[in-house]
């Protein structure tokens, strides 16, 4: 079995609103654990 | 020189096979009964110091042609660390060849360490060629050509597959859906080896020329 994860399309202006409050609240950086860059 | 003492040994093992013959013969009546048991054995010996005189009058005589050979050429694999193919670097290969037969007539074996300037042979995973560097011939044959089968180790980020370079980048959900423009660090370094990666909704994204060892350089992807 093989999990894939889909996510909303940013294909409005409401949607693309969602993503940008939520990169500005989480602070999230995915890339931290595997140095300073890729 | 070997085959001298060849021609000796058997000169000798023939006078001693001679010798227990004739003096089995020589024992006396008392020993008659063994006399069937060595007779058969004269021509035998006969023979063998017929063929030894021929053939040690064959290899020293003046169209003697020494013996040469010319050995197969020996591969060696190695296993690099992928930063290597960007860097460059030197490697210490030690081989156990034939080096010389002992005065008893055993094989010596030698040990040879090898450095081999590596940044043109670890510029792609593949397969180098070291002239001269084989196993010895025999005689006057010269040495063989040491092949070097490279490969790069596992890297716990970089997966090579040919000449192209594959990393798995991690994207937050937002950087996903928006697109984002992050930098991808090479394992040639940093900074100018940084490459900028416009993330899309593509699963791949391929960075031309960012793999830069090898002719042609493959894909960052």
């Amino acid at each position: 079995m093989i999990l894939e994860v889909v996510l909303p399309p940013a294909s409005d202006d409401k949607a693309r609103a969602v993503y940008r409050q939520m990169a500005k609240d989480l602070a999230f950086d995915p890339r931290a654990a595997m140095g300073a860059n890729a | 020189m070997r085959w001298a003492r060849a021609r000796k040994a058997a000169s000798r093992f023939v006078r001693h096979l001679a010798g227990t013959a004739d003096s089995s013969s020589a024992m006396g009546p008392g020993t008659s009964a063994r006399r069937p048991t060595t007779a058969p054995f004269r021509g035998l010996v006969r023979r063998l110091r017929g063929a030894t005189q021929r053939r040690a009058a064959r290899v020293s005589g003046s169209d003697a042609r020494p013996c040469e050979a010319w050995p197969d050429s020996s591969r060696r694999q190695i296993v690099v660390p992928l930063e290597d193919a960007f860097h460059g670097a030197t490697r210490a290969i030690t081989r156990c060849t034939v080096q010389r037969w002992t005065p008893r007539g055993n094989v010596a074996l030698h040990e040879r360490t090898l450095r081999s300037p590596s940044r043109r042979a670890f510029a792609a995973a593949s397969r180098s060629r070291l002239a001269g560097q084989g196993s010895p011939g025999l005689g006057n044959g010269q040495r063989g050509d040491l092949y070097l089968e490279i490969e790069f180790a596992p890297h716990p980020t970089w997966r090579v597959d040919g000449r192209d370079l594959y990393v798995t980048l991690r994207v937050a959900p937002w950087e996903a859906a928006l697109g984002a423009a992050v930098n991808v660090t090479t394992p040639s370094g940093t900074g100018r080896n940084e490459r900028a990666c416009r993330l899309s909704d593509r699963p791949q994204v391929a960075l031309a020329r960012a793999w830069h060892p090898g002719s042609p350089p493959g894909d960052l992807t």
